[in-house]
């Protein structure tokens, strides 16, 4: 579904990733973890061209990400995003937020965009909000609120960015069971997180990045409990025992 | 005698009085085209463009607009004339530069005012720059930017008198007119009251603006 | 985040592009309207030119710099009474700082003229300039004065007052020492319009800088020269002024600055700079 090949890219004298290669299969759930500059997010944001890398070569669902000829706009409609500070437009409702790419992008009609987006209310949880602003919202509200605009657009991979990293603890386990909800659905997420819980329960396959490289990745038991790199150790000890 | 005078006078006033508001209204639409255009260059624009948008922006709020009106005045005057024969035209032509340069400024913060993750969020979903720019970032940024505008637009008929300074006849030129004519001190009173009549009610929406806005952040 | 900081980076420092720009679009516009010559700038070379006009300029700061003395005492003595006069005082007040503001000031110093000339008090055109200048910037001094101390939260006032401070050690002491940190952008900004607006006695026959630039023009019939050069005469003054307020603004936090409705230069103080956090 998404395929990595030897990706490089820098941000004037800082090398963010240098090659690095991995793959995501269909139906996967893989979560990167990695401290603060590793890459992870620059890697999660070359997959649906935030970034444009510098040399190598991303894959999504058979079309290169980064051609010419490729329509960047019809690639992103079926890549959902989630984003660490959520993004939700603060000048619509919560419904006009699910409801505005479907009915520019899929052109949908407003009724059939409309049931769609408050079925997904349902599916997060918060239907009665329907009508509110965002910035009424809690965060926890307004990233699930994040999660069903992104889904509006039926995609067929979600990329997460530190979904839960702005929230208060109190919040993060209405988000995390979400995703765990889209996990058990069958959908192909791959998410940069410092959830370490949610990586033991949901993920597939755990990425481990530092210094802009891949430096592990293994099922999640095999991970957590038999790292081989000396690297992955010390980060896994930092992160643990704290 | 004294019907047919004040009847002249006041119809004179009251074309004054029109002239006031279309010089208004024509500066402010055309100024609102600079300034978008001129603060997207500047936003947008590479280096070069961007001192350039920079240059007319200080150049034309850093200078007395008469100066500026005077100026104009001279370019669009025959070759053997040194003052226009069409003062409004050259008046209208002036306000809207100048006022532009403001509303340029107006509109670059309104759109720095957007935070740029809104773009990649809606870009995300699969919309266009085009599509992000109008359903996403110009809604936001229109918020922003009406109070300023409002303010602006005040200023703006408040500006138009300087006209007279190259004998447009908008209402205050009217009224020396009739004041020479006459003697007579009410032409002043009178174009007062008229000033008035525009900026008073423009003020209040803005301020009601500023207020309603405030709130809704 | 990374291409709004590179839009900022760019926009600043380049001063010296912005002036070369001006030059260049100058000469260009000049030439093409055919109306400049080469020969009609020589006279700028002379020292005795630039003491006629500095003479000139000489009588338009002092008409600005009477002007804003007086607009500071009349407006701060105006604004903290519009703030704390109540009743029908309180009223004739807030009417004629509003009124005056609504009022284009050319207006009122074709009035002010028109009064003194015909009250016999004086004929003397600078002095109607000075007195006109002031009426309508101690309007806008008061509604800055206002917005200032109005900006200032009510808990601080009650806080000092329980203390057992009277009113005016109150106003001296707690309030308007802030509320003078918060006016200031917008007093330099008004400064700004103040110089620009000197010009406006040309109109009613002061001699001020575009005038003795008449005189000039008129003796070697060279009209656009002098007008641009008087332009950048005033945009030497005003610019500097202009980076001044903005670097305050810059340093004010959002929440503390002042929104003064109906004066362009007022307009350019942002009221709220991008909301969102970058990392």
């Amino acid at each position: 579904m998404i395929e990595v090949r030897d990706l490089h890219k820098r941000f004037g004298g800082l090398e963010a990733l240098r090659g690095v290669t991995m793959h995501i299969e269909r139906g996967e759930v893989v979560v990167v973890i990695g401290p603060s500059g590793s890459g992870k997010s620059t890697l999660l944001r070359c997959v649906n061209r935030l970034e444009t890398p510098d040399g190598g070569e991303v894959i999504v669902d058979g079309r290169s990400v980064n051609d010419r000829h490729t329509d960047v706009n019809a690639l992103r409609k079926d890549i959902g995003v989630v984003f660490q500070s959520f993004n939700l437009f603060p000048h619509l409702t919560v419904l006009r937020n699910l409801t505005l790419a479907p009915m520019r992008v899929r052109k949908l009609d407003r009724a059939t965009a409309e049931e769609r987006a408050r079925k997904l209310l349902v599916k997060v949880g918060i239907p009665e909000k329907a009508e509110a602003r965002p910035t009424q919202l809690s965060g926890g509200q307004q990233q699930r609120v994040a999660i069903a605009r992104a889904l509006c657009m039926e995609p067929k991979i979600m990329l997460f960015d530190e979904p839960t990293s702005a929230l208060d603890p109190e919040m993060i386990k209405e988000v995390l069971d979400v995703m765990k909800a889209l996990a058990k659905d069958g959908m192909t997420m791959m998410v940069v997180s410092h959830e370490m819980g949610f990586a033991r329960e949901v993920a597939d396959r755990v990425i481990f990045m530092d210094q802009g490289e891949i430096v592990e990745q293994a099922r999640p038991e095999r991970f957590f409990q038999h790292p081989e790199q000396e690297r992955t150790k010390r980060f896994l000890q930092t992160i643990l025992h704290h | 005698m004294g019907f047919p005078v004040f009847d002249e006078n006041a119809h004179l006033f009251g074309q004054g009085y029109l002239t006031t508001v279309v010089l208004s209204a024509g500066a402010l639409a055309l100024s609102l085209v600079i300034g978008t255009v001129v603060a997207s260059a500047r936003v947008w624009g590479g280096p070069i463009v961007q001192s350039f948008s920079r240059a007319y922006v200080e150049f034309f709020r850093n200078t007395p607009l008469l100066v500026q009106l005077l100026f104009i005045a001279v370019l669009l005057a025959p070759r053997n004339l040194n003052v226009t024969r069409e003062p409004i035209v050259a008046a209208l032509i002036g306000l809207s530069i100048y006022t532009g340069a403001y509303v340029t400024e107006v509109v670059r913060s309104g759109i720095l005012s957007v935070d740029p993750r809104q773009i990649e969020a809606a870009r995300s979903l699969g919309l266009s720059q085009v599509e992000a720019l109008r359903f996403v970032v110009l809604p936001q940024a229109v918020r922003t930017v009406i109070p300023p505008l409002g303010n602006l637009s005040i200023a703006l008929v408040k500006n138009t008198a300087i006209a007279s300074g190259i004998a447009a006849t908008e209402l205050l030129k009217v009224a020396g007119i009739i004041e020479s004519r006459t003697g007579l001190f009410t032409p002043y009173i009178a174009v007062l009251v008229a000033y008035w009549t525009l900026t008073l009610p423009l003020a209040w929406v803005v301020s009601r603006l500023e207020r309603r806005l405030a709130f809704a952040r | 985040m990374t291409a709004l900081a590179a839009v900022r980076r760019r926009s600043s420092g380049h001063g010296a592009l912005i002036a070369g720009a001006i030059v260049v679009s100058l000469i260009v516009l000049g030439f093409a309207s055919g109306r400049l010559e080469a020969r009609k700038w020589e006279p700028f070379l002379l020292p005795s030119t630039w003491r006629f006009l500095g003479e000139g300029l000489l009588v338009t700061l002092t008409v600005a710099g009477a002007s804003l003395l007086l607009s500071l005492t009349f407006g701060l003595l105006l604004g903290i009474a519009r703030s704390h006069l109540r009743g029908p005082l309180g009223w004739i007040v807030s009417a004629s700082i509003e009124l005056s503001r609504a009022t284009p000031i050319l207006a009122i110093l074709l009035i002010v003229l028109l009064v003194l000339l015909r009250s016999g008090l004086t004929q003397n055109a600078i002095i109607a300039g000075i007195v006109g200048l002031s009426i309508y910037n101690s309007a806008v001094v008061a509604e800055i004065v206002r917005a200032g101390i109005g900006s200032i939260a009510r808990g601080e006032v009650e806080a000092a007052r329980s203390l057992g401070l009277s009113y005016a050690q109150t106003m001296r002491a707690v309030v308007l020492p802030q509320a003078l940190a918060r006016m200031t952008p917008a007093l330099v900004s008004q400064v700004i319009t103040l110089i620009k607006d000197t010009s406006l006695l040309f109109i009613i026959t002061a001699p001020e800088l575009l005038s003795f630039g008449r005189s000039f023009y008129n003796y070697y019939g060279n009209l656009l020269e002098t007008y641009i050069v008087i332009a950048c005469i005033f945009f030497a003054i005003n610019y500097p002024l202009s980076r001044f307020s903005r670097r305050l603004e810059a340093r004010q936090p959002t929440d503390e600055r002042l929104h003064i409705v109906g004066e362009e230069d007022q307009a350019l103080i942002p009221a709220m700079p991008h909301r969102g956090t970058s990392p």
